[in-house]
């Protein structure tokens, strides 16, 4: 044992004390009603020290197959189901399989539980259980654990057999070493042997079993979701299971000298857990949607894949398509034909469904489309985060098509949405496209149970014969809306073209024509953003730096502002839901501020970098539409780090950007 | 096998054209209370319901009284027009709520067949009737006796293409001795299914009458021959009869001429001596020289049958329009020099 910070389990006897640690950083939102619950006095078991905080982060980390990720949602999900707040990240190698025992293998999850609501994951971990040190590494090298971490980690490859193994674990040993990390070796193969014959398959039930001890988790709920997991396996895979669970408490119990306590604010209302991509797909059910046209494409699939289950319970259905081309194509044809259809994908989906959401535009059929986002561009970082989309969505059509552009900011967002976007691709005859990304999708947040209305539902289309003289683009000039006809419906037939078309829909390529049709159908855009309310502002309305946001970093980026705040920072921040049409009022609010950034996961110049001037920097997505549409100097501060950004990062950058002389 | 089982036999055979037809008032009924709904509440009911249609995520996001008065097409209906609708849409949700029973005719022993499956497609004509009233009332074409009049009954010969085509299948049970299938033909129309259920001794072949290019006819003593009734997307009668009565099924989907739409699997061994149903032994026996009749086969022509032995030999032009194209692409090409 060559750290001095590397504990060994056998020998730790402690009297039993309480450590109080109520940290002020968990970000507790004021949008849920919880009520404190009166706390139980906890009474540590003899040499047991019991540590209560407001708030803590777990990462289990492993190679990939060996389980850490489901380890990691069944302690997120049942620390929600016991009213803990809780936002977790899966850890998602780019490989589908790397080399195993690398640093780039690392797979697993984050879990960051608090008292409070909790709006992202935070910034480091500070307790971590490693399958081996390489991905344990691997997560040291990201910044990814606190100092001082706690860290649980399979000791069987310091004495492996293997000299290179060996070596490898004495070196990245003395990587980690000088960063105060609280090791704890835990013997996890040698313990799961006692009851698999192969512990790759299984070890993660044991940390399980061990995270369930140190945090006191429900062990009942756990039972039962781990059952539910493998309700599909042999009954004695099932058992298998839930004896290493049993195994993994106990060592804890018996071996551990600590415990953590993150006290339970029992929510007022009654909550639901899951994750953006199964908001996305219970919310098209609620919605009413009909059909789901999908091509496989991460990090969208999980989404269908979940549809495709309790769809048809519902009346639905989840085509498949032969490529994305085809899904959108499938979509926009049962929507013409009045169904309530949708398609998922992800980036290099909605660039091959580019003609065809130019197309819908044409025609004016309403689609609604979910862009899972991942990093790009081309095939990119297919299982990370990143809000590239943005203008691919908002300008991707050759031509003008003009379009709304959406984009909710959690869980429950991702699954209120649905709904309100079929709505307005119905009103305006348009296509709405949802951006979410690959942290909304794979992470889990508990919300209210949301109250499911059937004004939602599909009505069933109203079909009178249409009035004489009624025009498939009977546009109304003022706004630009009209009628939609469904075919078979009496007096409406006409021909549906992609080509420029008149109130018609008869071909014309004359100048007015076409002028026409453009401006109908971008009149109905502005049309729409008149109806848009303001956007409210987080803090106070006027003040140095407002930051401006969309999607996933909303908590993240209010959590940064409330802590410049904190600090006598005059920060405020916004988060916009729609991106096309912008929301209103926006160059009047920034003219309350001294400074405007956007902060987004994407990629812009930095302006300290070689060759890079005021003229050339490129600048965040979000940043170009505000710049374009308010004519104010709008700064950015993006990163594309392939995870989540960090409030940490965001609260250096807004220190950074606070303009000279308000820093106090 | 017991009469009620020989209807729930037939009743199970026909569910699915049954299950449309419930499911397509259904679906009527959400349209119409939609429409009611949409136009049929005040100012605030309009901004209230988009709202509601919007769901939470617009809920202080959008304007939704601005997004109202986009939408308001004028279209206000008065007391007189909403009660109007209302009663059709209440005849409608009445009728699809209704179970098997609407669905199922007994002629009483006496009873007139052809009347009771009038009585009974008027019945569920109301539907068609009220369907009609919403159209006309909120096209604004009010005629109030005559609306009445449709939700009170609303018979066959009223009902227009479209409805004959989703008019949902008859199970009926009949004495034997009542069984004038003939009459019935005035009802074989669109996809119409009636299918008899027979009490005691019948005719030996009282659907043959029935038989026309177009109708599918089927006397049978088991559910797999009303099967293929349900399938055939025309209308259609079948009656399931004693082992006495003969067995046969036409179906038009055979071929054009009547002995290959016809197939006669039983014929019975015995002339019947028994007037039944005031059909003499002479009649009945005409029943069955008329199936006999439409099911055999004329004798060829030896000329015409030569003539066949001798297309037998050449092979049957392609069909597929790929074979096709390769046909002609060999046709045109000269391969008489290849080795």
């Amino acid at each position: 044992m060559r750290s001095a910070s590397v504990r060994d389990t056998a020998n730790t006897v402690h009297e039993p004390e309480r450590e109080r640690e109520m940290t002020p950083s968990s970000h507790a939102s004021s949008t849920t009603a919880t009520k404190p619950r009166k706390a139980k006095k906890k009474k540590a078991p003899r040499g047991k020290t019991i540590r209560r905080v407001s708030e803590h982060t777990v990462e289990v980390v492993s190679d990939p197959g060996e389980g850490a990720q489901k380890c990691g949602q069944i302690f997120g999900r049942v620390s929600a189901k016991m009213g803990n707040g809780v936002w977790t990240v899966e850890i998602i190698p780019a490989e589908i399989q790397p080399p195993a025992r690398t640093p780039p293998s690392a797979s697993g999850n984050r879990i960051r539980i608090g008292t409070a609501r909790v709006t992202n994951w935070g910034d480091a971990a500070d307790l971590v259980v490693a399958f081996n040190e390489q991905v344990l590494l691997h997560r040291h090298r990201l910044g990814a654990l606190k100092h001082g971490a706690t860290i649980l980690i399979e000791s069987m490859w310091e004495n492996h057999e293997d000299e290179d193994i060996r070596k490898a674990w004495a070196e990245a040993m003395e990587e980690l070493d000088g960063h105060d990390y609280q090791f704890i070796r835990v013997p996890m193969e040698e313990q799961c042997l006692t009851v698999v014959e192969n512990p790759r398959r299984g070890k993660n039930m044991f940390a399980l079993g061990m995270l369930a001890q140190i945090y006191s988790r429900d062990v009942d709920k756990i039972r039962e979701l781990t059952s539910h997991e493998f309700r599909l396996k042999a009954e004695e895979v099932r058992e298998a299971n839930l004896a290493l669970l049993d195994l993994g408490y106990r060592w804890a119990e018996k071996n551990l000298d600590f415990q953590i306590e993150v006290p339970v604010e029992k929510p007022e209302v009654p909550m639901v857990v899951m994750n953006g991509n199964q908001a996305i797909a219970i919310g098209a059910i609620a919605a009413g949607m009909e059909l789901c046209a999908m091509y496989p494409i991460t990090p969208a699939t999980s989404a269908s894949h979940y549809l495709s289950e309790i769809f048809e319970k519902f009346g639905g259905i989840v085509h498949q398509a032969e490529d994305e081309i085809g899904a959108a194509g499938v979509a926009i044809g049962a929507s013409y034909a009045g169904k309530v259809a949708f398609t998922i994908t992800s980036g290099p989906g909605l660039a091959l469904k580019t003609e065809f959401i130019g197309l819908a535009v044409m025609l004016e059929i309403p689609l609604v489309v979910v862009d899972v986002q991942r990093g790009g561009p081309s095939t990119g970082l297919p299982t990370k985060i990143e809000q590239s989309d943005l203008l691919a969505a908002v300008y991707g059509q050759p031509g003008d098509a003009p379009k709304v552009v959406m984009a909710p900011a959690t869980m429950e967002e991702c699954f209120l949405c649905m709904t309100t976007a079929r709505r307005i691709a119905e009103a305006f005859r348009c296509p709405v496209i949802a951006l979410t990304d690959a942290n909304l999708a794979t992470g889990v947040q508990p919300f209210p149970r949301p109250e499911i209305s059937t004004d939602w539902i599909a009505n069933p289309l109203d079909l009178p014969p249409v009035p004489e003289g009624k025009l498939p683009y009977d546009w109304d000039p003022e706004t630009g809306l009209s009628q939609r006809f469904i075919p078979g419906q009496a007096g409406g037939m006409h021909t549906a073209t992609g080509l420029s078309h008149d109130e018609h829909s008869h071909v014309g390529y004359s100048p007015d024509v076409h002028e026409r049709g453009c401006n109908m159908r971008s009149r109905k855009m502005a049309v729409f953003q008149q109806t848009l309310k303001p956007p409210t502002v987080h803090g106070d309305d006027k003040g140095d730096l407002l930051v401006v946001g969309w999607g996933s970093t909303m908590g993240a980026i209010e959590e940064a502002v409330d802590r410049a705040r904190a600090e006598g920072l005059s920060v405020s921040s916004l988060h916009l839901r729609f991106l096309s049409p912008l929301e209103p009022g926006l160059k009047k609010i920034f003219r309350r501020f001294k400074k405007v950034m956007t902060v987004e996961v994407n990629f812009s110049d930095d302006p300290k970098d070689p060759f890079i001037t005021d003229e050339n920097r490129r600048r965040g997505q979000l940043a170009w539409l505000l710049r374009a549409q308010t004519l104010v100097d709008i700064d950015c501060w993006t990163r594309v780090p392939g995870e989540p950004l960090r409030p940490g990062q965001i609260h250096q950058a807004i220190r950074a950007h606070v303009p000279d002389g308000a820093k106090g | 096998m017991p009469s009620d089982e020989r209807v729930e036999l037939a009743l199970q055979a026909l569910a699915k054209q049954r299950d449309a037809f419930r499911s397509a008032l259904g679906n009527t009924v959400e349209q119409v209370q939609a429409f009611l709904a949409e136009h049929g509440s005040s100012e605030n009911g309009q901004v209230e319901r988009i709202a509601a249609e919007l769901g939470p995520f617009a809920a202080g996001r959008i304007d939704t009284g601005k997004l109202s008065k986009l939408f308001n097409n004028g279209m206000a209906l008065d007391g007189l027009t909403i009660e109007a609708i209302e009663k059709a849409c209440n005849t409608i949700a009445e009728l699809a709520e209704r179970n098997h029973q609407l669905y199922l005719v007994d002629v009483p022993s006496g009873g007139d067949l052809r009347h009771a499956v009038g009585q009974a497609l008027e019945e569920i004509g109301r539907a068609f009737g009220a369907v009609r009233i919403f159209e006309l009332t909120r096209a604004g074409s009010r005629q109030r006796n005559e609306h009445a009049r449709s939700l009170g009954s609303f018979p066959y010969d009223r009902w227009s293409k479209g409805e004959r085509r989703l008019a949902p299948p008859l199970v009926v049970t009949v004495d034997g001795n009542d069984l004038r299938a003939e009459r019935l033909a005035v009802f074989l129309d669109g996809t119409q299914k009636i299918v008899l259920v027979v009490r005691g001794a019948c005719t030996p072949a009282p659907l043959v009458r029935l038989i026309t290019p177009g109708i599918f006819v089927v006397q049978t003593t088991h559910g797999a021959d009303l099967e293929r009734l349900a399938a055939w997307d025309g209308p259609g009668v079948g009656a399931l009869v004693p082992e006495t009565a003969a067995r046969f099924v036409h179906d038009p989907a055979g071929g054009s001429e009547p002995w290959q739409r016809l197939a006669v699997t039983h014929m019975p061994d015995e002339k019947t001596r028994h007037t039944i149903g005031g059909l003499s032994a002479f009649q009945q026996g005409e029943e069955l020289a008329q199936l006999s009749a439409l099911a055999r086969k004329p004798p060829e022509a030896p000329a015409a049958a030569a003539a066949a032995a001798a297309a037998a030999t050449v092979p049957a032009p392609p069909t597929d329009p790929v074979d096709k194209l390769a046909a002609w692409l060999l046709s045109q090409t000269d391969l008489s020099g290849v080795e």
